[in-house]
């Protein structure tokens, strides 16, 4: 298994060219990983990725560059996947924001936007210079050197037991207007959710990041 | 002093409300913000219908539909809308569809098929279709 990660990107390609990602959007999409050259190995992937950055598919790719790609090792027992484990789920990982901004303008004109960023994944819990000052404020050096150590805890995913929370609430229901077309019908909506924790899940956690009914004001 | 006739054109006689430009808009939008009050995810889809009225019918011109997601690092968000007929005049028509989902983590993706969209990462969403007529715009 090839250990890499260069960035977490997730564009998906629609067809053979740029024109087609909007005028053609029930094409089968791509993975930029799986455009271009056949998967023939795990390492085709990332040379699929970086003959696929380009400001055609990422619209600020010149700002970043791919400088090589190298295979590490591959996992050859449970210490070591236990040990990549633990990496990618500690403050060091890199990962990526991701804006994107497409759809159709006036005149049929076509609108594509996707931006990469990259960075660590917990960046604010290691470096608080971007963090607003209030928020500075509230969250003392304590509470961020305790957040990292839960990071940098070494779990045994062997042995980890988690709780599993999955739910789907029923929105209020809609009623849409017919047409000449459709008769009237009930739009039906629903929040769903998937998440495991190895400890119990308090009901302010549900509150404010799943059914969001509590609003963080600082 | 000589008085000339005021020239009255056809439309003056029509009551304002009965000509002009009209549209429509529809759109959906969220965004959350985590413990650092930080927004880890956000989605915008707007659609407008821009049209005209004449004698008071109203017909259809032209449309946008956009799409916009941003998330923060740790955070996967998609917004996609799909045009899927459009048609302009007093019988035109704008049909489209809508997705929207975000998650913690990677891998919150909408795609559009033939026979509708995938939502794909396991977070949460919301879908739905639209059909817009010329009566929908004022």
């Amino acid at each position: 298994m090839l250990i890499i990660m260069l960035l977490s990107c997730h564009i998906q390609i629609y067809g053979q060219s740029q024109s087609n990602k909007i005028s053609n959007p029930l094409e089968e999409p791509v993975s930029i990983y799986e455009y271009g050259e056949n998967i023939t190995s795990c390492e085709t992937n990332f040379r699929n990725l970086f003959s696929n950055w380009n400001t055609e598919n990422i619209t600020n790719a010149n700002e970043y560059e791919f400088v090589n790609i190298s295979f590490v090792e591959s996992i050859s027992d449970s210490i070591r996947y236990i040990y990549y484990r633990n990496y990618f789920s500690g403050g060091e990982p890199v990962y990526s924001s991701i804006k994107s901004n497409r759809g159709t303008g006036f005149n049929g004109s076509k609108i594509y936007e996707y931006y990469v960023v990259p960075g660590y994944i917990h960046q604010e819990i290691y470096d608080r210079r971007l963090l607003p000052d209030k928020t500075k404020e509230i969250l003392s050096k304590e509470f961020m050197q305790q957040a990292q150590k839960l990071l940098e805890l070494e779990i045994n995913i062997d042995t980890l037991s988690l709780i599993y929370y999955s739910g789907k609430i029923s929105k209020i229901d809609t009623i849409k207007s017919g047409s000449d077309f459709f008769d009237d019908f009930v739009q039906k909506s629903y929040l769903e959710y998937n998440i495991a924790s190895t400890d119990s899940i308090s009901n302010d956690y549900i509150d404010f990041s799943i059914t969001r009914k509590k609003i963080l004001r600082i | 002093m000589q008085v000339f006739p005021t020239i009255r054109s056809y439309t003056d006689s029509i009551p304002p409300d009965l000509n002009g430009p009209i549209s429509y808009t529809w759109s959906v939008t969220d965004e959350a913000y985590n413990y650092f009050n930080i927004r880890v995810w956000y989605y915008n889809i707007i659609c407008n219908v821009y049209g005209e009225k004449v004698m008071g019918v109203k017909s259809i011109n032209d449309k946008s539909l956009n799409a916009y997601s941003d998330c923060a690092l740790g955070f996967s968000c998609d917004a996609k809308v799909i045009e899927f007929s459009f048609s302009s005049g007093f019988d035109g028509h704008l049909n489209f569809g809508w997705a929207w989902t975000h998650k913690i983590g990677l891998g919150a993706q909408i795609s559009f098929f033939d026979n509708g969209f995938r939502i794909d990462g396991g977070g949460a969403n919301g879908t739905g279709i639209e059909y817009v007529r010329p009566d929908e715009l004022n």
